[in-house]
């Protein structure tokens, strides 16, 4: 290519030969020629919309995509139980009791003789009402106060913030279990101290995006032209904050589906006969030592449903190139 | 800085105020007592109007919540329900050794295994040691404790029978006690271990990437001084504030480990409270755990400011 | 005498996720001892990518040096292994960054920084290095200089602290000095300073100079030659006062065009050069600026123009010289709607 420019540099090195003169006459002929676009040549370098382009990053990511198959299949698993499963959750069989897993039985039975993998099937179901619900409810409390806080500040935004220092004083799991106790446990109860406890979380990432955007131009150029406070919050603020919201739902749902197995196997959970992982763990009380199966399989699905939302949460956090610091 | 820690202090005192309204209120709106739950020979009515007017549940709320917090405030939660004969100081202080040394230790483990991995997958980014590293933190953060703990019990205590199952051994005997919370203290540093390398990583990562790194080697440093230097003093400063926190998250998480494995920590005592609606220990543990945690995060802030120059100068100059 | 740094041919590249970037191609230069050479050109020209690579300063990974040679005093510095390049870096060839902010550490005492240097490059112990940190910082013109040693840099104002980057970077008296846009983040008052001050060291320790800078006014105050760079390549190189007097290249003319001037007058438009920034990933074939140029032709599209003699130690990578050099700019349309 230019490899011959080497010989231009002589002008500042004697050792080398004189600079090529401009082009001769033969190359003047073709130079006269006229311009003309060349073949297939694209002058506009095309970009993707940044949902496409998050889209493309988040499958590249093979944990992210993984948590998306795992997810769904628990899901799919959870609503359609009862068709997948010839077993009731809590048909008690005490012929057939402690037995690993068979043919009849894959997952085995536990010390009443009710089949784990219909249990396991149906424990889905606890787990994910707990972390969708906290996930929307949350969202739905804490992103309009979060908004509101910040774009109005003033006494609202202070007494926001004296509530949202006193839901962090202590560990989430701690609030969420006092009132889970306060209130007499039951799945209900739980989705309940999950969302009073939740709501913060989005409410402070809110919260911060509204000021920081607030002080942007081009919010000060609405509000001159005369746009409605309510437009600018929905129209502007609310737009911005789309991917922000969507990973934090997503990663709110790792800590709930953490939570209702952690509150459940403390008894706090869902009542029995109603099957959940968490409590299957704490049941098997110490059957488990010598029949591992029945802590085995509620072990792995916390596990591997853990890792797929965290899976998917780190995969959109990426995707969408979010941070927590704005 | 002493108007600073004043304020700060300030903060706290009325965050553990409003937090012991609402728990206080909570506990006194909603209906029933530790008479009702799992009680094996339920009360007479004249039996609960006695146990009511001995700790002075008769009276209206807010005078209840009067009361307590002035005893409150000389550090007198009250008498527990469920023993009536131990004050709840008595008992916060004689679970909390417990707590504190299952949780300090595997927070000890986390942040020393953690930054270390974290180091590591810095200094080897995007090689294969980086990507099991990394995977390691993935899984290791998913894992809850108390499925680490039944999985080492099935391991060490069962099969191979090297580590006893839990409790807590002979408390004179550092040896045995050390045998048997060397499981609790695995299962709950191990999954911890994740986030400390997780953040570790990207600390140093950011570190290494910065500018003020391109001009250190610019001026003819080597890769080691460059690191010691300037890489690492760099990423101390968050890592520190974030990883100091860490210690009394653990002291006052360790209620599910201490479940797995009968540990008689302060986490026991709190869900046990909990179960029986034994309000007055519930809520003094629960103000002790608050105040444990704000007042370490006040420490770390002053940390920062005492380690990281932009801020501690500037703070002279005013 | 030989060359102080002779570039041959220099070619480096990224390799992305989303494709290869070509940031340097075949460039090729020299330059004599003492020599201030200005390199123009705008974001993503791939001057600055020329000179790290230079030093090795490139984050390896996705860039990588493809080609050329840099003889430093005879001394191929590509084939030198890159853990050894510290004996080069700060001892022979010092740099200067463009945002001191972000350049200096800043939780290290500024005079540790310089004194760093010293120790490292010329084997000086802690007490003599602190003296002579408080000499340099003296040169380049910070008041009170031994009270300042322990001060952080966040305590300067940016001024100041590109003064304490210049000091790091001449400590161990360099006999190259790459200015990579030092003044770019400054106020123009300030950036006035910053050029006086390099021009009065160059003077004092006699070092070639390499000023990086997309700003022609800033370049003209100091160098003695100007080499122009667009799309990763060398288009235009001159002596100063050829270069603003008679520019033999379309984008040089263009960027001199677009200069107002005191005798603009105020219904006058302001020129510029039309189109966008090439897409360092897909070049176009050929020229890499014919899709902004006044001058191309069919030739331009389809092959790449080498370094043309244009005049007295002056060549320009353009089929059209003659034309260029002849002319106003014209505007792309202008030129086509005459044709």
């Amino acid at each position: 290519m230019t490899g011959e420019a080497l010989r231009a540099t002589s002008a500042n090195d004697p050792q080398q030969p004189t600079p090529p003169d401009p082009p001769a006459a033969d190359l003047a002929e073709a130079a006269s020629q006229p311009f003309a676009l060349p073949e297939g040549y694209d002058a506009e370098t095309k970009y993707a919309s940044f949902w496409v382009g998050a889209w493309r990053r988040f499958r590249r990511n093979r944990l992210a995509m993984f948590g998306l198959v795992f997810a769904s299949l628990i899901v799919l698993i959870a609503i359609f139980a009862p068709v997948l499963t010839p077993y009731d959750y809590d048909k008690i069989d005490m012929m057939n009791t402690l037995q690993g897993p068979t043919a009849a039985h894959p997952f085995g039975t536990d010390e009443l003789g009710r089949d784990i993998l219909t249990r396991i099937f149906y424990g889905a179901r606890p787990m994910l009402l707990v972390g969708i619900l906290t996930g929307v409810l949350g969202l739905a409390i804490g992103v309009p106060i979060g908004v509101l806080a910040g774009y109005l500040g003033g006494i609202f935004d202070w007494l926001v913030t004296r509530l949202i220092d006193m839901f962090s004083a202590l560990p989430w799991y701690l609030i969420v279990l006092y009132l889970v106790m306060v209130l007499s446990p039951s799945l209900e109860n739980l989705i309940l101290a999950m969302v009073i406890t939740g709501w913060v979380g989005s409410c402070r990432l809110m919260r911060g995006l509204t000021f920081s955007i607030r002080e942007q131009d081009y919010i000060e150029a609405a509000r001159a032209l005369g746009i409605p406070r309510w437009r600018v919050i929905v129209f502007h603020v609310l737009p911005q904050a789309a991917p922000l919201l969507l990973w934090g739902f997503a990663s709110g749902i790792p800590t709930a589906v953490f939570a209702e197995a952690g509150l459940s196997f403390l008894g706090m959970g869902v009542r029995p006969p109603r099957p959940s992982w968490g409590r299957m763990l704490s049941d098997s009380g110490y059957y488990w030592q010598i029949w591992p199966h029945m802590i085995i399989f509620p072990a792995a699905m916390i596990t591997l449903s853990v890792l797929a939302f965290q899976g998917i949460a780190d995969g959109l956090r990426k995707a969408l190139d979010v941070s927590e610091n704005i | 800085m002493i108007a600073y820690t004043l304020k700060r202090l300030g903060g706290i005192a009325m965050t553990l105020l409003l937090l012991s309204i609402f728990t206080f209120t909570l506990s006194r709106v909603v209906p029933g007592g530790p008479w009702m739950k799992g009680a094996e020979i339920p009360l007479s009515d004249a039996q609960v109007a006695a146990f009511k007017a001995k700790y002075g549940l008769d009276q209206p709320v807010w005078r209840q919540y009067l009361t307590w917090l002035g005893n409150a405030l000389t550090l007198d939660f009250g008498y527990t329900f469920t023993e009536p004969e131990r004050t709840v100081t008595e008992l916060i202080r004689s679970a909390l050794p417990f707590s504190a040394l299952v949780g300090g230790l595997a927070a000890l483990l986390a942040i020393s295994l953690g930054i270390v991995l974290g180091v590591i997958a810095a200094a080897n980014q995007d090689t294969w040691i980086d990507n099991i590293v990394t995977s390691y933190a993935v899984f290791m953060s998913t894992i809850p404790s108390f499925v680490l703990g039944f999985v080492l019990v099935y391991f060490f205590s069962v099969k191979l029978r090297w580590f006893p199952a839990g409790s807590w051994g002979d408390p004179n005997d550092w040896r045995d006690v050390a045998h048997h919370i060397a499981l609790p203290v695995i299962a709950f540093g191990v999954p911890a271990t994740g986030g400390v390398a997780r953040w570790t990583r990207q600390c140093v990562a950011e570190a290494m990437a910065s500018d003020y790194v391109r001009t250190a080697y610019s001026k003819g440093l080597r890769a080691s001084g460059v690191m010691s230097r300037h890489v690492l003093r760099n990423a101390l400063i968050p890592m520190i504030t974030n990883f100091l926190p860490l210690f009394p998250g653990m002291m006052t998480g360790s209620l599910f480990i201490e479940q797995v494995f009968g540990l008689p920590g302060l986490g026991r005592y709190f869900v046990v409270s909990s179960t029986n609606r034994d309000y007055p220990l519930v809520l003094g543990i629960t103000i002790f755990w608050a105040l444990l945690i704000a007042l370490t995060y006040l420490v770390t802030d002053i940390l920062y400011g005492i380690i990281d120059p932009r801020v501690r100068i500037t703070e002279q100059r005013r | 005498m030989a060359p102080l740094l002779q570039v041959q041919d220099l070619t480096v590249r990224f390799h992305t996720k989303d494709g290869v970037v070509q940031a340097v191609t075949g460039v090729s230069y020299t330059m004599e001892q003492g020599d201030i050479l200005g390199l123009v050109g705008e974001s993503g020209s791939g001057k600055s990518v020329s000179s790290m690579a230079m030093l090795r300063l490139i984050p390896e990974p996705p860039g990588r040096i493809e080609g050329g040679r840099v003889l430093f005093e005879g001394r191929d510095l590509l084939q030198i292994p890159r853990r050894q390049m510290h004996t080069v870096r700060g001892h022979e060839i010092g740099v200067i960054f463009q945002d001191p902010m972000t350049s200096l550490n800043p939780v290290m005492p500024i005079g540790r920084q310089i004194s760093e240097a010293l120790e490292v490059n010329l084997g000086m112990d802690r007490r003599a290095a602190e003296q002579e940190t408080i000499q340099v910082l003296e040169r380049v013109g910070i008041p009170q200089a031994a009270q300042r040693i322990g001060d952080y840099p966040h305590q300067f104002s940016g001024g100041m602290r590109q003064r304490v980057m210049i000091a790091m970077a001449i400590s161990c008296r360099p006999k190259l000095l790459i200015a990579d846009e030092p003044t770019t983040a400054l106020d123009v008052t300030i950036q006035a300073q910053i050029v006086d001050l390099v021009k009065r060291l160059q003077e004092e320790l006699g070092m070639a100079v390499i000023w990086i800078t997309h700003d022609l006014g800033v370049i003209a105050r100091l160098a003695k030659r100007v080499n122009v760079m667009y799309a990763g390549t060398l288009v235009e190189t001159a002596p100063i006062k050829t270069l603003f007097s008679n520019p033999a290249h379309p984008y040089t003319l263009g960027l001199l065009g677009s200069l107002p001037s005191l005798d603009t007058t105020a219904e006058q438009d302001l020129a510029y050069i039309e189109g966008a920034p090439p897409d360092m990933i897909n070049l176009p074939p050929g020229c890499p600026f014919w899709p902004r140029c006044g001058f191309r032709t069919r030739i331009c599209t389809e092959q790449i123009p080498e370094l043309f003699d244009a005049g007295d130690r002056h060549q320009s990578a353009c089929w059209h010289i003659d034309a260029v050099q002849a002319a106003d700019a014209p505007s792309v349309r202008e030129r086509e709607a005459n044709a």
